[in-house]
C-alpha cells in the first residue's frame, strides 16, 4: 500500500516539472530579451504607445457593473459544476436516486437562472 | 528529509509569503496576485494530503473564480488603488500582540500533538469516494446547498444590480 | 445504498421543512411571472399560509418518537420540535409586520418575503439536525439570507452599512466556527454529533485535551457572534438600526433563537463527556469534565454581556439601537442557564425565548408604526404617544414592563426561571444571579425612560396620522395576550412543555 502511495505521489513530480517550465518560460524569455537588446531610452520612447496620439488619462477606467454581475453568476455556476463532477464519477455505483437528487439540485439552480434572466441581468445593453 | 517534507516546506513558505505580501503590498492588483499564489500553494498542500478533488476545486474556485470576482470588484472602484488609511500605532501593537498570543497557544497545542491511526486509502479513487459519500449519506445538506446557492444568486442580483431608474438617467 | 433504503426513512418527519421549501420556491416563481404593477401582498399571504401549515404539521408531530434520517443528518426530537415552534411563530409574526412595512423603502417586495422563508428554513435545519455538516449549511443559509435582508433598503445608507457590517462580521464568525469544527473533526473523524461525543472519550483526545478546549473556544466564540454576546456584539447595534424594522425583529428573535439552538445542540452534545483541565486534588491528579472547566468562562461572558448590553443601552437615542443593546442584554440572561449547567437548561431557555418573542415582537410592531407616523426612529418620536394613541402607548408599556421583568408579565416569569436555574444547581452561582439582578435594575432606566416620554412629555404635532394596519394590530393583540397571559398563568406554557416535550430525547440515540 505504502509503495503504491509513493508511486502515486511521485507522479506529481511531472506536474511540478510542467509548472516549473511554465513559470520559467516567460521569465527566461523576458530576461534573455532584456540582456540581448540594446538599451537607449529617450523620453519619447518611454511613453505608452497609443497609435500615434499623445497618451492622456490613466489606463484604468471604471468598469460597468455588468461585468461584476457576470462574475458573480460565474462563481455560482462554477460551484454547481464542482458538485456535478463527483456525482458523474460516482454515478455508476449510486443508482437512480442520485439522478433524482441531482435533478432537484439542478431545478433549484435553473430557478436561479430564470431569475437572472427575468431581471435582465443576462442581457447586455 | 523526504521529498514530501521538502514539498511541504516550499508550499507552506509560498502560502505564508503570499499572505504576508498581500497585506504589505500597496497596489490592489498586486495584492490579488499575491493571494493567487497563496491559493495555489494551498492547493499543492491538499495534493500532499491526498485530497486531489479538493485541490482541483481550490484551483478552480479560488484561484479561478474568486480571483476574477476580486479583479472585477477592483475595476468597479475608482482609480484610487492605493491604501491610504493608516491605523494607529497602538492598534498595530495590539494586533501584533494578539497574533503572537494566538501563535503561542497554537504552538503549545500542537507541540505534543499525537494523532492516531492515519487513513491510508484516501488517494484511491478520491473523487469517487467523495461522490459516494456526498450523494448517499449527505443528501440533505447537499440539497440544502442548492438553496444556499439560489439565495446567494438572488442576493447578488438584488444588491449588485443597478436600479432601472438610475440607469435611464445615466444612459444619456 | 439503494432506492429502497432511501425510501425506508421516515421522510414525513421533514414535512414542515418541505412545506417551507415549496412555499419559498412557489413565491420566487410567482414573483417572477406576476406582472410588475400587481400588488405583492398576495405573496405575503401565501407565505403566511405556508408557515401556518408547517406549524399545524409540527403540532401533529408532538409526542411522536424521535425521527432520524440518514445517520442523524436530519433529527427530529423534542428539542427540535420545541424550538422550531418558536422559530415558526416568530417568523409568522414577522410576516404580519412586513406586510405593512413601508412600500416606499423596499422595491424588491417579492424577495423580501421569500428570503424570510429561506432564512427560516436554515434556522429550522439548525434546530433539527445532529450532524455538523447540516448544522453548518443551515447556519449559512440563515446567515446569507439575513445579510441580504439587512441590505434591502438599497437607497438608505444605514441599510447599506448594516448589510456590509453584517457580511464582514458574519464571515469572520463563520470562519472561526469552521476552524473550530475542523479541529473537532480532525480528532474524531466523525461529523455526527453523537459519534463525536463517543470518540471524544477515547485515549487520543485525552492526550490532546488542550486542543479540544481550544476547539471548544473557537466554536463557542464563533457562535457567540451569531447570538451577539459581548465582546462579539459590536455588529448588532449598527445592523439592527440600519435594517428594515421587520428584518430587525427577525434578527433579534428568529436569528437569536437559532443561535441558541445551535449552541445548545453542539456544545452540550459534543462536549458532554469530553475531558477538560487536569485538577490537582489531595488524592492526586484528576481530569474534570470539559463543561465544568469552561463554566467560569461562560459565566464571565454572560456577566459581561448583561453589564455591557444594559449599560450602553442607557445612552442610546435611537429606539432600534436601544432595542439592539437590550437584545444583547437578553442574550446575556439567556446564557445563564448554560453557564450554570442547570438541569433545567432547555426549559428555562425555551420559556425565556418564548416570552422574549412576544415582548420584543410587540415592541418592534409599535416601533414600526410610530416610525411610519413620525418618520423618525429616535426615542423622542414617542413623546406624547399617550395623547395621540393611548392604545399604542399602553401596549408599548406592557412590552417594556415585560422586557424590564416586572411581575405579572411573561418577562418576569422567564427571568425568575433563569434565576432559579442559576441557584438551583449543586454549586450555586450567586455572583451570576447577583449580576443578573443588578443589571435588570439598570435596565429599568432606559425602559422607563421611554414610558416617561410616552406619558409625561408634550406630544409632537402629528405628522402622518395613520390607522394602525391590520397586521400590526393583530401582532399587538397576540403579543399582549402572550405577554400578560404567560405572566399571570405561567402554568400553561410550563405544562405544555412538560406534556409535549421530553428533553431527555436530546441525548438519546435510537
Amino acid at each position: 500500500m505504502q509503495d503504491l502511495y509513493n508511486v502515486y505521489q511521485n507522479s506529481y513530480l511531472f506536474v511540478f516539472v510542467f509548472l516549473l517550465l511554465g513559470i520559467l518560460l516567460p521569465i527566461v524569455a523576458l530576461t534573455a530579451g532584456k540582456l540581448l537588446r540594446p538599451n537607449k531610452p529617450t523620453p519619447a520612447k518611454q511613453t505608452t504607445y497609443e497609435s500615434g496620439i499623445e497618451p492622456f488619462h490613466q489606463s484604468w477606467v471604471q468598469f460597468n457593473v455588468r461585468y461584476y454581475m457576470f462574475g458573480l453568476l460565474f462563481v455560482i455556476f462554477d460551484v454547481e459544476t464542482v458538485f456535478l463532477y463527483p456525482w458523474a464519477v460516482a454515478y455508476d455505483k449510486l443508482g437512480i436516486f442520485a439522478l433524482i437528487e441531482m435533478l432537484i439540485f439542478m431545478i433549484m439552480l435553473v430557478i436561479g437562472l430564470i431569475y437572472a434572466w427575468k431581471k435582465k441581468v443576462l442581457t447586455w445593453i | 528529509m523526504s521529498g514530501e517534507l521538502l514539498a511541504f516546506f516550499i508550499l507552506s513558505l509560498i502560502a505564508i509569503a503570499g499572505g504576508v505580501m498581500m497585506l504589505n503590498l500597496t497596489k490592489v492588483v498586486h495584492m490579488v496576485i499575491a493571494l493567487v499564489f497563496t491559493f495555489l500553494a494551498i492547493a499543492g498542500l491538499y495534493v500532499l494530503l491526498s485530497a486531489e478533488f479538493v485541490a482541483v476545486v481550490q484551483v478552480l474556485i479560488y484561484s479561478g473564480a474568486i480571483t476574477i470576482i476580486m479583479l472585477f470588484g477592483i475595476m468597479l472602484t475608482r482609480h484610487d488603488d492605493r491604501t491610504e488609511a493608516k491605523t494607529g500605532k497602538g492598534r498595530q501593537w495590539l494586533v501584533l500582540a494578539s497574533v503572537i498570543a494566538f501563535f503561542a497557544i497554537m504552538f503549545y497545542g500542537i507541540r505534543n500533538l499525537s494523532l492516531g491511526e492515519q487513513a491510508t486509502t484516501l488517494h484511491v479513487k478520491n473523487t469517487e469516494q467523495i461522490g459516494m459519500l456526498l450523494y448517499s449519506k449527505f443528501v440533505i445538506p447537499f440539497e440544502l446547498v442548492s438553496i444556499v446557492l439560489l439565495v446567494a444568486l438572488v442576493g447578488a442580483i438584488i444588491l449588485a444590480k443597478r436600479d432601472d431608474k438610475e440607469k435611464e438617467g445615466e444612459s444619456q | 445504498m439503494d432506492l429502497d433504503t432511501l425510501l425506508s426513512y421516515q421522510w414525513g418527519g421533514m414535512l414542515p421543512e418541505f412545506i417551507i421549501i415549496i412555499t419559498a420556491t412557489l413565491l420566487s416563481l410567482l414573483d417572477l411571472f406576476l406582472p410588475k404593477d400587481k400588488d405583492r401582498k398576495l405573496l405575503a399571504w401565501i407565505g403566511l399560509a405556508g408557515i401556518v401549515a408547517a406549524l399545524l404539521v409540527l403540532f401533529t408531530q408532538m409526542g411522536d418518537p424521535i425521527v432520524t434520517i440518514l445517520n442523524d443528518t436530519y433529527r427530529l426530537d423534542s428539542f427540535s420540535k420545541a424550538f422550531k415552534l418558536i422559530l415558526l411563530v416568530g417568523t409568522a409574526f414577522v410576516f404580519l409586520l412586513s406586510m405593512d412595512y413601508s412600500r416606499h423603502d423596499i422595491e424588491h417586495r417579492g424577495e423580501f418575503y421569500y428570503l424570510f422563508l429561506t432564512a427560516l428554513l436554515g434556522a429550522m435545519m439548525m434546530a433539527s439536525s445532529a450532524d455538523i455538516i447540516t448544522l453548518f449549511v443551515g447556519l449559512e443559509l440563515l446567515s446569507i439570507s439575513s445579510y441580504i435582508l439587512a441590505g434591502l433598503k438599497k437607497k438608505n445608507m444605514n441599510s447599506n452599512e448594516a448589510a456590509f457590517k453584517y457580511v464582514v462580521n458574519g464571515g469572520i464568525s463563520t470562519a472561526v466556527i469552521l476552524f473550530g469544527m475542523s479541529y473537532i473533526y480532525g480528532f474524531t473523524g466523525e461529523t455526527n454529533l453523537f459519534n463525536i461525543q463517543a470518540a471524544l472519550q477515547g485515549p487520543l483526545v485525552a492526550e490532546n485535551s488542550f486542543l479540544i478546549i481550544f476547539a471548544f473556544f473557537l466554536l463557542f466564540i464563533g457562535l457567540s457572534f451569531k447570538i451577539a454576546t459581548a465582546p462579539f456584539h459590536m455588529w448588532a447595534p449598527d445592523v439592527y438600526q440600519g435594517a428594515p424594522t421587520p428584518v430587525t425583529a427577525f434578527l433579534s428573535i428568529v436569528s437569536k433563537t437559532a443561535g441558541f439552538v445551535i449552541i445548545l445542540r453542539t456544545i452540550l452534545t459534543i462536549f458532554i463527556s469530553a475531558p477538560g483541565l487536569a485538577v490537582v486534588h489531595d488524592a492526586g491528579i484528576n481530569t474534570e469534565p470539559l463543561l465544568v472547566s469552561i463554566q467560569p468562562y461562560i459565566s464571565v461572558l454572560a456577566m459581561l454581556t448583561m453589564i455591557i448590553g444594559n449599560a450602553i443601552a442607557i445612552r442610546q437615542h435611537n429606539i432600534k439601537r436601544m432595542l439592539a443593546y437590550s437584545s444583547v442584554a437578553h442574550a446575556g440572561y439567556l446564557l445563564v442557564p448554560l453557564a450554570s449547567l442547570s438541569a433545567l437548561v432547555f426549559e428555562a431557555t425555551w420559556f425565556y425565548l418564548i416570552a422574549y418573542l412576544f415582548m420584543t415582537l410587540g415592541a418592534f410592531a409599535v416601533v414600526q408604526h410610530v416610525a411610519a407616523e413620525e418618520k423618525s426612529e429616535e426615542i423622542h418620536a414617542f413623546s406624547g404617544l399617550m395623547k395621540r394613541s393611548p392604545l399604542l402607548a399602553l401596549s408599548m408599556s406592557v412590552f417594556l414592563l415585560s422586557l424590564a421583568g416586572i411581575p405579572l408579565t411573561a418577562g418576569f416569569v422567564g427571568k425568575y426561571e433563569i434565576f432559579m436555574s442559576a441557584l438551583g444547581t449543586a454549586q450555586q452561582h450567586y455572583i451570576l444571579a447577583a449580576v443578573m439582578i443588578g443589571t435588570t435594575i439598570i435596565s429599568y432606566f432606559y425602559y422607563f425612560n421611554i414610558m416617561v416620554q410616552m406619558f409625561f412629555r408634550p406630544g409632537n404635532p402629528v405628522l402622518h396620522k395613520r390607522r394602525i394596519p391590520a397586521g400590526v394590530s393583530f401582532v399587538l393583540v397576540l403579543c399582549i395576550i402572550g405577554t400578560i397571559g404567560f405572566g399571570i398563568l405561567p402554568g400553561i406554557p410550563l405544562d405544555f412543555i412538560q406534556q409535549n416535550f421530553n428533553f431527555n430525547e436530546f441525548f438519546a440515540q435510537p
